[in-house]
């Protein structure tokens, strides 16, 4: 069974059609990367897989595995996904003054835990498991008594979603544009977050503009979305065709 | 004269009548020059911007009690270094024992600080000549010159326990020169047609330094109105935390001034209110000489039908130059029928001076629900959680305090009553 099943989805934002049919299966162990031109469509799919209450689905469905069953998860709210396993890596983190990315994140870690039946850390043990994640992405562990992205860098936000996500240890990682305005550095804490997350059982989709993130992380599938639709699909190669020749010839391959 | 003057007149004749004041007539002689002044100029309208959504027909209602008949009330004092029952501070009550040494008190009202008393009187302010008409029974507190309070200094009142629900509660702090404090006031308005006001007067010598939290914790059928004058000399300090949580009608006075050279104050303030509820904040911070400096930081959080009003003025007077003063209220709004006024104000006389101002009203972006959603957080307790870091971070401006976290405590149990942020 797949991890994911995306089928004929369509959606609006503010009645503007952006997706306009897009079909896509992700399984377990699989590193997707979904490329394409601005206005594509490519954050408004990893929108809709978690949820976001502006984006209107007019048609399709997203199966994803719960319990071993594919369900239909567009009926379900945002913090459910959530828990049962979808993580959103955001293009543009939301700073929230007063709240520290400890009690943020232990907040999130064990609403998590108390649906999936494990047992909830109390602050100590989750302060160890911080400062664990922060040292294995090289990250200043004073970082998380600092309040979520409030004054934050452009980079730092970023990191911050890795380290989030290295927490949640989630299923499914959605990552918006997670690579965009990252220098050298900043761009391999994120691949390392990516990498060692990855393992047979969960899978990644990486939005993504440029191929210089796929240089750190290799996907297993190359997607390129256009008006809405997936045009075209290859492997890790297709990435660096993409960068040499632009996006041109794939959507000119399409309209003949 | 109208009816509502006369009912006031009898209100405070009746006052002067029961209250035996030991001083040589000179607590009379204040209560009469105030009376006097309210005669002459009346008792304000609410069609006046100024005091606008007052209303005195709580204050009309109620009755004068004696000090005597306040003194044999029993109530619990366990939180307080300092207690008023009924509006008349309680001596007998007071913790002695408890006190941080390099403090005085007394009753208000012995020679040496009549004149300090008498520098106070604003006869444009109603409020403060209101509570000068009645004045009787208020506690002095002085912290001697160059001594650091290592604790702070509580303050409460209790319940008249008798049907009267008029309370007026008032406090003179002399902080000598050099010295340094905190000052906790916690007032609560009593249940019933009440009407509680405090008036708090502050000196501050050279070099002195106070903290103060004030909490006023509404009843949503009384009034609450709480009036602060500060006065600050040359390089002293004045930090102040404000908070006005529920209740039926509230209303927050601050006057600053600072006096001399290298003054300073802030003022942070968060009011939050439920049901019809109406909280009103009037702040006026005066820069009266040069190189004196102010910050302001005010925050309302209003829920279902209530109303918050933040009117604050900063005054730069003629020849005050190197003026540094910023003011802000931000506001956020937790239902569709919440109103918020607000207007920041600045009155500038000088030509070398930076100030800013500015003002906010919003609602929960749907952006910052939604990121604590995709962490499994769900929308309830994401719209908990984020009110109530906006709420928290006024209390984190306020900085220096000792009482942090029973202060974070107290604006979070306030703030798990308000049915957006309920269960």
């Amino acid at each position: 069974m797949s991890l994911l099943e995306i089928k004929d989805l369509h959606a609006t934002v503010d009645g503007n059609k952006i997706l306009n049919g897009i079909n896509l299966t992700v399984n377990r162990g699989e590193i997707h990367a979904i490329m394409g031109p601005n206005g594509s469509g490519k954050s408004t799919l990893a929108k809709v897989i978690s949820g976001h209450p502006d984006y209107h689905v007019e048609s399709g469905e997203v199966l994803y595995e719960i319990n071993g069953k594919p369900s239909k998860i567009l009926e379900l709210e945002p913090s459910e996904r959530a828990r049962e396993g979808i993580f959103l890596g955001f293009q543009y983190p939301v700073e929230i003054p007063g709240v520290t990315n400890s009690t943020f994140l232990k907040e999130a870690f064990n609403s998590i835990c108390k649906h999936q039946g494990a047992e909830e850390l109390d602050a100590f043990d989750f302060n160890e498991l911080i400062g664990q994640k922060c040292k294995g992405l090289n990250m200043d562990p004073s970082f998380i008594h600092r309040p979520v992205n409030e004054g934050f860098s452009g980079g730092e936000k970023k990191k911050n979603e890795i380290l989030q996500m290295s927490i949640l240890n989630p299923i499914l990682s959605l990552l918006d544009e997670t690579d965009s305005g990252l220098d050298i550095d900043a761009l391999k804490i994120v691949a390392k977050g990516v990498n060692d997350l990855k393992s047979k059982y969960n899978a990644t989709i990486l939005v993504t503009h440029y191929q210089r993130l796929l240089d750190y992380i290799v996907p297993d599938f190359v997607h390129v979305l256009y008006q809405g639709k997936i045009i075209k699909t290859g492997g890790k190669e297709l990435a660096l065709e993409l960068e040499k020749r632009g996006y041109d010839w794939v959507i000119g391959e399409k309209v003949q | 004269m109208n009816g509502e003057m006369k009912i006031f007149l009898e209100k405070a004749s009746g006052f002067n009548q029961i209250n035996n004041d030991q001083d040589g007539g000179w607590s009379a002689d204040f209560r009469d020059r105030a009376l006097n002044n309210i005669k002459s100029s009346g008792i304000p309208s609410s069609k006046t911007e100024k005091y606008r959504h007052m209303d005195m027909s709580a204050f009309l209602a109620s009755s004068v009690s004696s000090k005597d008949q306040q003194q044999n009330a029993v109530v619990s004092t366990a939180d307080y270094h300092f207690n008023f029952v009924g509006g008349y501070f309680r001596e007998d009550l007071t913790k002695k024992e408890n006190l941080p040494s390099g403090l005085e008190y007394s009753l208000l009202g012995g020679s040496e600080v009549q004149d300090i008393l008498a520098q106070f009187v604003d006869s444009t302010d109603f409020f403060q000549q209101m509570s000068n008409s009645f004045m009787d029974g208020g506690l002095l507190i002085k912290v001697k010159k160059n001594h650091t309070l290592d604790s702070p200094i509580t303050i409460g009142n209790h319940d008249p326990k008798t049907n009267e629900a008029l309370s007026l509660p008032r406090i003179l702090v002399v902080m000598e020169e050099g010295a340094s404090a905190e000052l906790i006031e916690h007032y609560r308005g009593f249940k019933g047609v009440s009407w509680t006001q405090s008036l708090t007067e502050i000196y501050i010598e050279k070099r002195a330094c106070l903290y103060h939290t004030s909490k006023n914790t509404g009843c949503p059928t009384g009034t609450q109105l709480n009036s602060t004058k500060v006065k600050v000399l040359g390089a002293g300090e004045y930090h102040n935390l404000s908070l006005f949580l529920g209740g039926k009608k509230s209303r927050n006075n601050l006057d600053v001034e600072l006096l001399g050279e290298h003054a300073h104050c802030e003022l942070v303030g968060l009011f939050s209110n439920d049901d019809s509820g109406i909280c009103q904040n009037f702040t006026h911070i005066h820069h009266r000489v040069g190189d004196t400096t102010s910050v302001q930081y005010y925050k309302g959080l209003l829920d279902q039908k209530s109303l918050g009003v933040f009117n604050g003025t900063i005054f730069v007077h003629p020849k005050a130059q190197k003026i540094d003063s910023n003011q802000l209220n931000k506001n956020l709004l937790l239902s569709n029928l919440a109103h918020v006024e607000t207007k920041p104000t600045l009155e500038i006389h000088a030509d070398d001076v930076k100030c800013s101002h500015g003002a906010t009203i919003g609602r929960l972006q749907e952006d910052e629900i939604f990121y604590l959603q995709s962490r499994g957080i769900t929308k309830k307790r994401a719209v908990q959680i984020l009110s109530e870091a906006f709420a928290i971070d006024a209390i984190y401006k306020f900085k220096g305090t000792q009482d942090r976290e029973a202060t974070v405590l107290y604006v979070k149990e306030f703030l798990e009553t308000l049915p957006a942020l309920k269960g």
